[in-house]
């Protein structure tokens, strides 16, 4: 091992110690997170989806085209684009908790296989890279417009079903129990 | 008789002072009870140090069995170092009994694609084997428990300071160990005389600074110990997680569809 090798693999490793070690930006715990997502609280990414979805249908544009009203319509896109762009981490946010869903269900099971957890942080990271360059597109003007439609149709639903499969199980309220009373150590953090 | 440099006499007397005070901690504030393997691998330090001040003294600093036995002390701390280490592991992943074996599996693959790269970059030069060895296993160690950290991380597992201190010292540690060897066989190399000095400043220099720290942390009362949670049945697992997986690839595939639609149109 040469000397300018060992130094990389050493800065590389404590740049990952520094990255494990750190304190997320967004404190919220564990059980917090459960809780918000098993407890009865509104999701307001769900509830204004008609709206959401109402502004990203292309009927409106191919209206104003049809009007001859070409730089109407460009507004008119521009604008939602930006929509589209704060929707943007809504769609993430749904994501995240159904992920979170997952953790919640593996942390507190008595045993977990390694492929699905694997294969659940490899989808993960997938996601993460494909969301900042969609993010990065729609920034760009590149990225259609109607296909974020239906992510967010599919993000609802995923979401909808794992609250629906969770309920089924019957474990509501024990699972928040358990959360509750599991996480709610004084003095320590969440990595 | 041989004789230490100066400076490298004042490291090893600032060394030996911090152990003491971590190994007093440990006692006063009762810590020992719940970190036995720690408690022990501080205790062999202590005694390691002892021991090779003895040999320096007595012996001549070149001679192969002085190198054996010195090496051989270094092999007992480092299986007591893994022993600590693990110990600090299971309290703080011990209430979660699957996460403590997804944590096991990880620490195993990483050892052995560590491994590989340790053999793999080997090139038989029997001459620095051990020191290679030692390096080798510091690279192993300081993944296994960056590794361990980032399943902690995204878990969200609750770890506390004094935890986490000493898991990011124990790392640090053997960054600077797989660093101070490879400079180290660089400035042998060239000739330099003054390598050993070197060497037993920069890594007594570091191993103390870490000793501070534990100390600084070790004060503060451990958190106490969590039960063993309730587990969820397994069906939950079972079902739930496949399912979860199964919309998350869904997801993808329609992440993925945005590149094969055309642009938008003017």
């Amino acid at each position: 091992m040469n000397l300018t090798f060992a130094v990389t693999v050493v800065l590389f490793l404590l740049v990952l110690l520094a990255w494990a070690l750190r304190t997320p930006r967004r404190t919220r715990s564990l059980d917090e997170d459960a809780l918000n997502f098993l407890g009865d609280g509104e999701r307001p990414h769900i509830t204004h989806l008609p709206q959401i979805r109402q502004a990203l249908a292309d009927a409106d544009f191919e209206f104003l085209r049809s009007r001859g009203r070409e730089k109407l319509a460009s507004q008119l896109r521009k604008e939602r684009r930006k929509v589209a762009l704060n929707y943007l981490p809504a769609v993430q946010e749904d994501f995240e908790k159904m992920l979170h869903i997952g953790r919640i269900v593996a942390v507190l099971s008595p045993e977990v296989k390694t492929v699905e957890e694997w294969e659940r942080l490899r989808l993960t990271m997938r996601f993460y890279l494909r969301y900042h360059l969609i993010r990065f597109a729609l920034q760009c003007g590149l990225a259609p417009i109607p296909q974020l439609s239906e992510l967010s149709q599919l993000v609802s639903a995923l979401s909808i079903r794992m609250e629906m499969a969770v309920k089924e199980l019957g474990e509501r309220a024990a699972l928040a129990a358990e959360i509750t009373s599991s996480f709610g150590g004084g003095g320590v953090n969440p990595v | 008789m041989n004789t230490l440099s100066s400076s490298v006499q004042w490291v090893w007397a600032f060394s030996v002072a911090a152990q003491l005070t971590v190994m007093v901690v440990l006692i006063g504030k009762e810590q020992f009870r719940k970190l036995q393997f720690f408690t022990f691998f501080v205790a062999l330090n202590l005694s390691q140090a002892l021991f090779l001040f003895l040999l320096i003294c007595f012996h001549q600093s070149g001679a192969p069995k002085y190198i054996y036995m010195a090496w051989g002390s270094q092999a007992i701390i480092l299986v007591a170092q893994a022993f600590a280490t693990t110990e600090i592991l299971r309290l703080v992943l011990g209430p979660y009994q699957a996460i403590w074996t997804l944590g096991w599996r990880l620490i195993l693959a990483t050892s052995l694609v560590d491994l590989f790269f340790v053999l793999a970059l080997f090139k038989g030069d029997m001459a620095w084997a051990l020191m290679e060895a030692d390096r080798g296993y510091h690279f192993i160690f300081a993944t296994a428990v960056i590794a361990c950290l980032f399943l902690f991380r995204h878990y969200r597992v609750p770890i506390s300071t004094v935890y986490k201190t000493l898991l990011a010292g124990f790392c640090f540690y053997s960054c600077v160990e797989i660093l101070i060897n490879t400079i180290l066989k660089n400035i042998f190399t060239s000739g330099s005389v003054r390598y050993e000095a070197l060497w037993q400043i920069v890594t007594m220099g570091t191993f103390t600074v870490m000793q501070v720290a534990w100390a600084v942390v070790l004060r503060k009362p451990l958190p106490a110990q969590q039960a063993v949670v309730k587990s969820l049945p397994p069906a939950v697992y079972d079902r739930i997680s496949p399912e979860i997986n199964l919309g998350l690839r869904q997801l993808n595939d329609q992440l993925g569809k945005f590149w094969k639609v055309e642009a938008p149109r003017p």
